[in-house]
Order: structure tokens, then C-alpha cells, then sequence
């Protein structure tokens, strides 16, 4: 099929002059990559390996792996240099941009680029990105994500140049997470200016959206309720340029929903369901849909919306039949941008094209579509099926409760019991809030078991790392 | 001749218009043709079969499919959700 390069070569040839990413052009962009690709082409073995933060250099490196014909693999600069060199090492590549020295290699290609037109391949060897999963279950594993999967993703979700010049997209989900990869390509092929932001702390997104005149902004839940938790210690914070909030990669819980609609009563919110197999978002709830959920029983605030247009989500039970509205069931996914398929694994779509996911979910009568959790997830105690979500949403509408981890531990009477993991403000006690839950939800979903932490362990995309919260609940 | 899939790319010489293939047409009647004027950046659509083309190098050229010039598509109105 096509190459991704497509997208960047129609904006450079369209707005060239246009800010693209930082203080680069669409055209800087375009002859940055073209400096780099012969290089990466060269040296690379099939992967250009990137590990390094949000910085300008990241569509440049998306690019120039695409110009040389090579995948593109952002990796997590967080991790310890021995576990970092064995996915460099996984990926048996030879080019690696290496944490912190992504300005450096620009400034490199800078002294060698030229204005001389280089085509993109047509045809490439290798899948466009490589993206090692957030592997809250399971060692990561490198997803495979090819040119066709992601350009029907941008092609079917966005127009070409339908930005404003005065849009800009607030780039805070590390390089390494599928909503960077996607946000990167809709924003350059859309011509929305990105705004990378390096590391994120609720003050430094606060104040580049502000400084930056930010229109746009994806953010992960833990993002969104440490951003809420400042706005409302600081009082009178106001972002007036800011029109669409999206946020995803995780459950959003609704109780920061709910006040971060309070805080942003301007901006348009957009809850957008997705994998890294699926080239990003298949599902959204649109801002619309808030405002009427806001307004009314605030049930579909727990949505995720409905899918996007060509895309199939269906919840079916295990002989692969719908279910009911309202039955839970597992999710499965199907569409030009589906991939499902790892580096060195079996598996991909199944022989209808569907992709069936590790998560649990139900659809109303009109189709919108609400996530409970991953199936490996669900509590079974006495024998109900009880979801983690419900009783962490529960928790943290305690005021002392500011974050809420709940997972099923062995229990010999009842197969499993429900403990929970909370941060908090002030002081309360564990009893205190198992008798909350009690007399929210009833005697069965209350917490037998809580423990108060500084933190809850988070991959650095910002899910839950619920077998660490199991493992350190369960053994003791 | 096949019907050409998602993502070919479409070349018309003499005006130098390029296109690639978004959604498929449901039969091999699609061309691009000298004459008329095509944008860069701009969706086409078959009003009889729904296939849609994306205009790479705008130009003098046209697009058609099942016998007529292909249309501008309609914008997409989907939020932004990245």
C-alpha cells in the first residue's frame, strides 16, 4: 500500500511555511527526515529506534523512518538502561536516537540538509511502526502496525488541513504510547502545531497550555485528576483557548470526569476508546455527548461512545454471539485499521478480520458502548462477577480519596475477596472507607481489605499495574 | 482489470494530478482524466459507488468513476479524539 511519508509530503507541499512541531515548519520537517532517511536506510537493519522524551525531533524520526522505508520504534526512555538495551536488542536495530540526545542528532541533520526533493518508497519491506504494548498483564510485546492500518486510521477520522493556523495540540503522551504515534500523524496531515511537552507535571501542562494558546490536549485519567486536583487547590485557573479535551489509554473514572467538566465548561470533551492494535481510537463519546449525559442521569458518562465511522465494536459471549443491551460480554474489534499483530507471535485478527480484546464491555439500546475492564480483571467472590471499576469509582467519591486501585485477592470462602489500594488527603481510615463502600454498594463490594500508599504502581502511560497491586495485596 | 484497492496511487501525465485510493470502487471504472481542476488535500467521491480518492498533486485534471466527474466529499465532522 501507501507510506505514511504521504501525509508529511502533502503538508510540506501545501503549508510549507506553516509551524508544524516546536519551532519546525512542515517543510523543515520534510527536509529533516529527507537529511536522515539515506543513513537510517543504511545502518538501520529495519527499525529506527527512538527513545527518547516529547521533543520536536519525534516527527522527524517518525518520518525518517518512513522516507528510508524502515519501521519507526518509540521506546520507553524511562526504564533502566539494561531494560531499555534488551528491547533495543529485541528489535535488532542499528539506528538508535538515545535518550536525551534527540536534539543533538537534529542539530546533526540540520548541517547536512538540503532543499533537494527526495521521494518516499511506495512499497516498504517493513511495517511503518513497531509499539511495545504498556504490558500491565504480561512481558510487553511489540505490536506491528503497518502503513495501510494506520493511514485508513487517519484517513477515515480527520481531513487534510481542516486546522486552523491558529491550533495548536498540547503533545503530552510520551512518544512510546499509540495516542503519540496517532496524535503525531492527525496533527501534521489536520496542520495543527504540536506542542511537545517533555515531562508531564500538572503545573507544566497548565502552563504551556496556557502560554501556548493550546486548542487542543489528549490526556491520560492519572493526567486529568492530578491537572483537576491543582485547578480547584488553586482556585480562579482558566484555560479560555482550550476547545477540545480528549483523554483515553485508560478507565476514565467518573467522578474526575465530572469535576473536570465542571473546570473546562467551555471545552468540547471527547472520550476516545482504543488499542495499540488498533492504530488508536475505534470508539469516541463526543462532546455532545457529555454535555447531554451532564445534564441528564449522567449514565453515559461511563461510556466510550459509539464506533467511528467503517469501524466495527461488537460485544458478543463466548461462541461469538451479540449479547444483549446491557449483558456484559467480551469486545471485539474489526476495520481497515485493525492490525493485532505482535513481532514474533501467532495470532493477528481472527479469520473474519475480528480482533478480539482482552476487555470486558456492554452496549446500550442505542449503541454506545461501555468498557468494564480487562476480562483478567473481574473479581469473582461467592460467585458474582464483580467489576473493579464500579468499586474504585465508589472510593474515590470519598473527598479523602484521591486515588483507588481495587483487585480480587485469594480467599478460601469465597474464591476471591475484594481488596483495594488507596492514596489520600488528610487522614481517614481503612475502616472508614470499607463502611463507605458498604453503604454505597452493599456488603459484597465492599473492600475486606484496604491499604493506604503513598502511590499506586503506574506504567508510565498511566494504567493501573494491577498484578503489582494483586501480588502485594494478595501475600499477605 | 481489477477494481484498484485502498491506497493505490492514481497518475494522470498530462497534468500531473496524483491520487491515491481511500475507499474502493466497486468496479475497475475508475480514472483520473485530463481537463477540469482537482485540489490537493481534497476528497472525491463516486455519488454510485462510494469510492473516495485523495487528491496528492492537485492539477488541470479530473477524476471520474461510473461514467461521471467525481465529487468534493463532504467534510468529516468528527472531533478530535488524539
Amino acid at each position: 500500500m501507501a507510506n505514511i511519508a504521504m501525509l508529511l509530503d502533502l503538508a510540506a507541499d501545501a503549508m510549507g511555511d506553516r509551524r508544524a512541531v516546536g519551532d519546525l515548519t512542515y517543510a523543515d520537517v520534510r527536509r529533516l527526515a529527507i537529511a536522515a532517511a539515506p543513513d537510517v536506510a543504511a545502518r538501520a537493519r529495519g527499525t529506527l529506534a527512538f527513545a527518547d522524551a516529547n521533543c520536536q525531533a519525534v516527527p522527524v524520526a517518525l518520518f525518517a523512518a518512513a522516507w528510508a522505508g524502515v519501521s519507526y520504534a518509540p521506546l520507553n526512555y524511562r526504564l533502566p538502561p539494561a531494560q531499555q538495551q534488551a528491547l533495543v536488542d529485541r528489535l535488532d536495530t542499528g539506528y538508535l536516537v538515545e535518550t536525551d540526545k534527540a536534539e543533538t542528532w537534529l542539530d546533526e541533520l540540520r548541517s547536512r540538509a538540503t532543499d533537494e526533493p527526495a521521494p518516499y518508497p511506495d512499497e516498504t519491506d517493513h511495517p511503518a511502526v513497531l509499539l511495545f504494548t504498556s504490558g500491565t498483564s504480561s512481558e510487553p510485546k511489540a505490536a506491528v502496525l503497518d502503513h495501510d492500518n494506520l493511514l485508513a486510521y487517519i484517513l477515515n477520522a480527520g481531513d487534510f488541513m481542516s486546522a486552523g493556523e491558529d491550533e495548536a495540540v498540547l503533545m503530552v503522551v510520551p512518544p512510546f504510547h499509540i495516542a503519540g504515534v496517532a496524535g503525531t500523524l492527525s496533527s501534521i496531515y489536520a496542520g495543527r502545531r504540536i506542542v511537545p511537552l517533555s515531562k508531564f507535571t500538572p503545573e507544566a501542562w497548565l502552563e504551556a497550555a496556557r502560554t501556548e494558546h493550546v486548542t487542543h490536549a489528549f490526556v491520560v485519567p492519572t493526567m486529568l485528576a492530578r491537572i483537576v486536583a491543582v485547578m480547584e487547590d488553586q482556585g480562579g485557573v482558566e484555560l479560555p483557548s482550550l476547545r477540545t479535551l480528549s483523554y483515553g489509554g485508560a478507565r476514565m473514572p467518573v467522578p474526575v470526569l465530572e469535576r473536570a467538566l465542571e473546570l473546562f465548561p467551555n471545552a468540547g470533551f471527547v472520550n476516545a476508546y482504543g488499542l495499540t492494535e488498533t492504530s488508536s481510537t475505534v470508539a469516541l463519546l463526543g462532546p455532545e455527548d457529555h454535555r447531554t449525559a451532564m445534564a441528564g442521569d449522567r449514565v453515559r458518562l461511563a461510556s466510550v461512545g459509539r464506533p467511528l465511522p467503517g469501524i466495527e465494536v461488537e460485544v458478543v459471549d463466548e461462541d461469538g454471539n451479540l449479547v444483549a443491551p446491557g449483558d456484559e460480554g467480551r469486545i471485539r474489534i474489526r476495520g481497515p485499521q485493525v492490525s493485532g499483530e505482535y513481532v514474533g507471535v501467532d495470532g493477528g485478527v481472527d479469520p473474519d478480520g475480528w480482533l478480539v480484546t482482552g476487555d470486558i464491555g456492554t452496549v446500550d439500546e442505542e449503541g454506545y458502548l461501555f468498557v468494564k475492564g480487562r476480562a483478567d480483571d473481574v473479581i469473582i467472590a461467592g460467585g458474582e462477577n464483580l467489576s473493579p471499576g464500579e468499586i474504585e469509582d465508589c472510593l474515590l467519591r470519598h473527598p479523602r480519596v484521591t486515588g483507588a486501585a481495587v483487585v480480587g485477592v485469594p480467599d478460601d470462602e469465597w474464591g476471591e475477596q475484594v481488596a483495594a489500594m488507596v492514596t489520600i488527603s488528610g487522614t481517614i481510615s481503612a475502616d472508614d472507607l470499607i463502611e463507605w463502600v458498604r453503604s454505597q454498594l452493599g456488603g459484597l463490594k465492599a473492600p475486606k481489605r484496604i491499604e493506604v500508599r503513598d502511590e499506586l504502581p503506574m506504567t508510565p502511560t498511566g494504567k493501573l499495574l494491577r498484578r503489582e497491586v494483586r501480588a502485594e495485596l494478595g501475600s499477605r | 482489470m481489477d477494481a484498484p484497492k485502498a491506497g493505490t496511487k492514481l497518475q494522470e501525465p498530462t497534468s500531473g494530478v496524483e491520487a491515491i485510493v481511500v475507499r474502493p470502487p466497486s468496479e475497475a471504472v475508475l480514472e483520473l482524466q485530463a481537463g477540469g481542476n482537482v485540489a490537493l488535500g481534497k476528497r472525491y467521491t463516486c455519488e454510485t459507488c462510494n469510492a473516495e480518492v485523495l487528491v496528492t498533486k492537485g492539477g488541470d485534471g479530473q477524476i471520474a468513476c461510473h461514467g461521471a466527474t467525481m465529487v468534493i466529499a463532504q467534510p468529516k465532522t468528527l472531533p478530535s479524539s488524539d
